[in-house]
């Protein structure tokens, strides 16, 4: 079990962020100790590592509550749940693609201004079309 | 008749192995004295899309007909038997 400070420095997220989570029911309610702190579980870390996913691919915190009810029950979820699901599905699909593509041309760039001790062809480039 | 085949070497302005891979593809196009056989030069700068797009992570690289084939600058032999195979396969 861990306590939220812990959480917090482990996930980047401020202690009123966590709390927030609970209060909105992103989180369950949070167990206690006997002094009436909380401590979280490997579960609740688990769920917060999804909220901080789906945050980056710029989910809603309402789009993100749906989605951890169905990631809770997904063979009960409803349809438009599910179809939610799927449509949030092809966009993380799509933005690999782009992301691969990007990846892909960074990499070409960065090999060929080290595959030569002289020259950067980025810079060259740059500047041969400015001439 | 033979068909068209299409050498594309992709290259960048000022690496040293890219002007050396020019030379070097033009004299093996030439030795094979082939008139299907066309060369053309890629700059990365100018179609990184491309080349992205190809598959390239280095350069010098040489397409044929629009597919990465050589990552790096073959030998005569390699290259004719890789191009007999286009031209066959045409």
């Amino acid at each position: 079990m861990y306590q939220i400070g812990q959480i917090s420095r482990r996930l980047s997220l401020s202690t009123d962020t966590l709390r927030y989570y609970e209060k909105i029911k992103l989180l369950p309610a949070i167990a206690r100790n006997a002094s009436g702190l909380r401590q979280y579980s490997d579960s609740d870390v688990s769920i917060i590592k999804f909220i901080k996913r789906a945050q980056k691919m710029k989910f809603s915190l309402d789009e993100i509550g749906q989605l951890l009810n169905f990631r809770k029950s997904p063979i009960q979820a409803q349809p438009d749940v599910r179809k939610m699901a799927h449509e949030k599905l092809q966009d993380i699909s799509t933005h690999i693609q782009d992301l691969t593509v990007l990846k892909n041309e960074l990499q070409l760039l960065v090999n060929l201004c080290t595959g030569d001790k002289d020259h950067c062809p980025i810079l060259d480039g740059f500047e041969e079309e400015r001439d | 008749m033979n068909q068209e085949v299409n050498i594309e070497l992709i290259s960048t302005f000022s690496c040293r192995r890219c002007q050396k891979a020019q030379e070097k593809v033009q004299e093996m196009i030439k030795e094979l004295n082939n008139e299907s056989v066309f060369y053309h030069e890629v700059n990365v700068i100018n179609h990184i899309d491309y080349a992205v797009q190809l598959g390239v992570l280095r350069t010098p690289a040489i397409a044929i007909n629009g597919k990465l084939v050589f990552t790096s600058l073959p030998s005569m032999a390699q290259f004719k038997k890789i191009l007999a195979r286009y031209i066959q396969a045409e």
